[in-house]
């Protein structure tokens, strides 16, 4: 055998440098490699908004029901509309789309309330029901499901629960905004024929009231939640809504939140149900209500004034002069 | 008796000093965290002296818990590299308010307890820092992301003030924190959404567990 070869110091740290000189090579290769490997394209999808079909002579309807017996009062809100078969027909997926953004039951969509919608729903015998929501930023959808009483419900009556948190099915759908031109989304959202918002009636820091319209934020990923914020909020929210316009809004004002939210504010006991297939008259009402309740005054004068209501009738989301809507009262017992 | 010209001794000097400086940086026990600790996690000292870098608080959170534990890297210093630290940028620690509150799975995993049982109401594992340059709402106005997600009633407020943009004076609702209320959960940090992020959870103020043994 012959000896062990010697290399000289110069040779070795030629060798060295040599070495590092080809693992550079591949490194830098490689990274553009990758780099020109583009990632999939992902395709921009169409939804088609349906036109409102609780109206009379051109009018949007919005009913506002107040008793003690939420089930029933769901119920009326809903059949003074003209009743839920109007909206729904046997081949559709419902999504039902609740505000369970927190796990305190004041700042969520009341259990009862989601049962009694969901019951007024299964009348129509639709194809599917899925109940979905995506919680405030920094919030475990899953938790605040379970802590609510909502996950109870969903159980009850079998319905499909989604937390969108863990969803990887993201699609991107083209609005007719101003601001954002196509919107994130989930799949699951995506395929649902008629969507149902169930918000809670509250105040919020900076969207100034959250009802039916600030309500279909839950249904967006936590980024584009982020870019909503970073952009501006009001316009973003009236801009989703031109793409995902709830079909019908059944508001839960038993319990409002006035003063601040939309976390915690000062809860007044109201027994209410307010109902509309027309989500910018409904949240216009609704925030009048709020300011009502709070003792402000010119509440309808401070409700008209609230950008996201303003952006979105102008985008022809909704109906917000008073005169132009009509309201159907009813107190039961 | 080894002889050394002058050349080589200040060599092993230079030599010397070089490697004291490097260990000196490298080698830092602190007495003081300067990563935020999981729930229930002993005073510092001892949590190192304790805790065998096994994971299993790590493992125990990813599967039961939110997953924001993760292990130390070089870069938090050498001495706390395989110790758990939460990173609220992956999820917050719902130690408290969360589905964790009454069960710690990281706590029930660690096997040295480095980790002791505490009660909801004793948890606090840090403050969080507000940069307000990178606020959105310092900015210009807006968000209060970190106010409407905050758990703990009085950590955040909502304060008005007049600022001065583009020439402008404008009012803008910021947020205020009040760090003794806190309990650096860090739901804000991870709702933030300016990037780079204007919040920062820190160990400060946490409250440290005393083993009793």
């Amino acid at each position: 055998m012959n000896p062990p070869q010697r290399i000289s110091r110069r040779d070795f740290i030629k060798m060295l440098i040599g070495g590092a000189a080809v693992a550079i090579g591949i490194g830098m290769v490689w990274h553009v490699w990758e780099r020109l490997k583009r990632p999939a394209e992902i395709e921009i999808l169409e939804r088609k908004v349906k036109e409102n079909v609780f109206v009379e002579n051109g009018k949007p309807l919005v009913s506002i029901v107040r008793g003690k017996d939420v089930k029933k009062a769901v119920k009326v809100a809903v059949d003074l509309l003209g009743g839920i078969n109007k909206l729904i027909k046997s081949d559709d997926v419902v999504l039902l789309k609740p505000n369970v953004g927190f796990s305190n039951i004041d700042a969520v969509t009341t259990p009862e309330v989601l049962a009694a919608v969901i019951e007024v729903v299964k009348e129509a015998n639709p194809k599917k029901i899925v109940i979905a929501e995506s919680a405030v930023r920094g919030r475990d959808t899953t938790f605040n499901f379970n802590a609510t009483g909502i996950a109870k419900v969903a159980e009850k009556y079998e319905i499909e629960l989604i937390d969108l948190k863990k969803s990887k099915n993201v699609v991107k759908v083209k609005t007719r905004g101003k601001l954002l031109k196509e919107i994130s989304t989930y799949r699951e959202i995506y395929d649902a024929d008629v969507i149902i918002s169930i918000p809670k009636l509250k105040r919020h820091v900076e969207a100034v009231t959250t009802i039916s319209l600030k309500n279909m934020m839950g249904i967006l990923p936590d980024s584009e939640k982020g870019l909503f914020h970073d952009l501006n909020l009001h316009q973003c929210i009236a801009d989703l809504n031109t793409v995902f316009k709830p079909d019908l809004c059944i508001v839960d004002a038993t319990h409002v939140m006035t003063v601040s939210g939309p976390g915690r504010g000062k809860m007044v006991k109201t027994n209410t149900i307010l109902a509309s297939g027309d989500p910018v008259a409904v949240d216009l009402i609704g925030s009048k209500i709020i300011f009502e309740l709070e003792g402000l005054d010119k509440p309808l004068e401070r409700a008209y004034n609230i950008p996201y209501l303003k952006e979105a009738a102008g985008l022809g989301v909704g109906v917000m002069e008073v005169d132009k809507i009509k309201l159907i009262e009813k107190e039961l017992d | 008796m080894i002889r050394l010209n002058r050349r080589e001794f200040i060599k092993i000097i230079v030599a010397s000093v070089v490697m004291g400086t490097l260990a000196k940086l490298f080698f830092r026990l602190p007495k003081e965290s300067k990563v935020v600790r999981p729930p229930g996690a002993i005073v510092e000292e001892e949590f190192l002296n304790k805790c065998i870098r096994c994971g299993k608080c790590v493992a125990a959170c990813s599967t039961d818990g939110s997953g924001t534990l993760e292990t130390c890297g070089y870069l938090d210093g050498l001495s706390l590299v395989g110790t758990p630290k939460v990173n609220p940028i992956k999820a917050p620690c719902e130690a408290l308010f969360g589905k964790c509150e009454g069960v710690l799975p990281c706590v029930k995993a660690c096997p040295t307890k480095a980790l002791v049982w505490v009660e909801p109401h004793q948890i606090k594992l840090g403050s969080v820092e507000w940069i307000k340059e990178r606020c959105i709402a310092f900015r210009k106005g807006g968000c209060l992301v970190c106010y409407e997600t905050c758990p703990v009633d009085g950590a955040i407020s909502v304060k008005e003030i007049i600022v001065e943009r583009h020439g402008k004076f404008i009012k803008v609702k910021v947020p205020e924190f009040n760090p003794d209320v806190c309990i650096g959960c860090g739901r804000c940090v991870n709702a933030c959404p300016a990037a780079p992020k204007a919040l920062v959870l820190t160990s400060k103020g946490a409250r440290r567990v005393i083993p009793r043994d």
